[in-house]
């Protein structure tokens, strides 16, 4: 029972502690990205310019984010409870269609967050006021909250649900929470290591190849959802499923602990159908598109405003 | 500005468009009839824990859970994942599959709760293509 626990908590748990590792990432990236500037600013301009810098810098306060875990806690309790009424939903399929939307969800919340992050980059190069900076940081603020707050009710749900299965069996009372906890803290401390050293890696990442490096890994992790979602829709046959293209086994089998950590970070298939392919290939291109285009075209609009001035 | 409506605009056709063309697939696979298949999770037990199904085939499978506690259909082989809850019947699709063999697992009892799909063409596959299967 406790390897199985570790396992599952590994499984389910995971991803949440890899999101909360790159949105920390992001705002570390982004923080150093700050620091630097500042030191040139206090270098060339007034001083009260660094505060106004740092104040731009604090894009998710721990309290906020502890405060979204809390009512994560809440809803995942809550989903738990009515999952066995939702599965019953259309046919059958009712559980597939609610995560396959929370799923993409996920998505659409990491593809806003990517464009708000060019479009504040793109800001910062053209010196726009802080008071448009600092409304844009609000509002990558809040799509951060609202993308820790799915990936928790998404993913606690499903570990919710293996507790409340062990509770539910007539084990003895010892053994059982024995079980539990151990494997809980056993899954986490695994949990932690990888968030730390991944958070780590991507700030380094970040200082050596731009701070955009985290936008891109952020939206792997969310194509790698959507993934997960088309595939819950391919399981209720809504989506019509194909023959697998080729088989990555015999490289990185799935169940294989690199496997399982790959399809977290950005949604490895070893086995991709048609389909999952071109939804892959697309949710990735589509958003790097639109944020060329709001690049080209603040561009533009910053340039012919410099020929009229 | 008037650019930003344009391209808000063009991205509503966008979606709209591939709204459309998921209604599409989505009432096309709703009409399709499939073969069925059912499996019995019993004391954390699947029956039959071998299936033979026709290769190249879109199949039901219906996963009856007579246990008292929730269990989650799971293969990687399969790519599919189901919560199974107690005395109730869940639906999932498989395939279209190329011979082979397909194992599942309950990830809550996976120790005994183990099943075989075999697709139509496995039985040929000699003991040496098997043990390199159990490898990977």
């Amino acid at each position: 029972m406790l390897i199985n626990t570790v396992l599952v908590f590994l499984q389910n748990i995971l991803p949440i502690f890899v999101v909360i590792s790159l949105l920390f990432a992001q705002q570390g990236a982004k923080g150093q990205f700050s620091a630097q500037k500042t030191v040139q600013a206090s270098n060339l301009l007034r001083g009260h310019q660094s505060n106004q810098d740092n104040s731009i810098t604090a894009d998710l306060p721990l309290i906020y984010m502890l405060k979204t875990i809390g009512f994560g806690f809440i809803i995942v309790l809550l989903l738990s409870y009515f999952m066995a009424e939702l599965s019953q939903l259309f046919l059958g399929k009712g559980l597939e269609i609610f995560y396959s939307i929370l799923f993409s969800l996920i998505y659409g919340c990491i593809v806003v967050s990517f464009l708000c992050t060019t479009e504040a980059s793109q800001e910062q190069k053209q010196d726009k006021t802080l008071l448009d900076q600092q409304t844009l940081t609000q509002k990558k603020q809040i799509v951060s909250l609202v993308i820790l707050l799915l990936v928790l009710c998404v993913h606690g749900s499903y570990f919710s649900l293996y507790v409340m299965s062990l509770t539910i069996q007539n084990t003895e009372i010892d053994t059982l929470y024995s079980g539990i906890v151990v494997g809980v803290i056993i899954g986490t401390g695994i949990c932690l290591s990888i968030a730390i050293l991944l958070y780590f890696i991507l700030v380094t990442l970040a200082k050596k190849t731009g701070r955009k490096i985290v936008s891109y890994f952020l939206l792997l992790f969310g194509v790698g959802q959507l993934i997960q979602g088309l595939q819950l829709l391919e399981q209720v046959d809504i989506i019509s499923s194909n023959v697998p293209l080729w088989s990555t086994n015999y490289l990185i089998a799935e169940n294989s602990e690199l496997g399982y950590f790959l399809t977290i970070l950005f949604g490895y298939e070893a086995t991709p159908s048609v389909m999952e392919l071109l939804v892959y290939l697309s949710a990735i291109i589509v958003p790097i598109f639109v944020a060329k285009i709001i690049v080209y075209k603040q561009n533009t609009t910053a340039s012919s405003m410099k020929g009229t001035s | 500005m008037a650019n930003m409506i344009k391209t808000s605009r063009g991205l509503n056709k966008l979606a709209l468009f591939i709204s459309f063309v998921l209604l599409v697939i989505a009432s096309y696979n709703a009409l399709a009839e499939r073969q069925e298949f059912t499996v019995i999770l019993k004391k954390h037990l699947f029956y039959p824990a071998e299936m033979t199904i026709p290769s190249n085939k879109k199949i039901k499978l219906v996963i009856d859970n007579q246990d008292d506690s929730i269990e989650e259909f799971d293969s990687f082989s399969l790519n599919r994942e189901k919560v199974l809850f107690p005395k109730r019947k869940s639906i999932i699709y498989i395939g279209p599959l190329t011979p082979g063999r397909y194992d599942f697992f309950g990830e809550y009892h996976p120790s005994s709760a183990r099943g075989l799909i075999i697709v139509n063409g496995a039985e040929l596959i000699t003991p040496s293509d098997k043990e390199a299967d159990d490898v990977n």
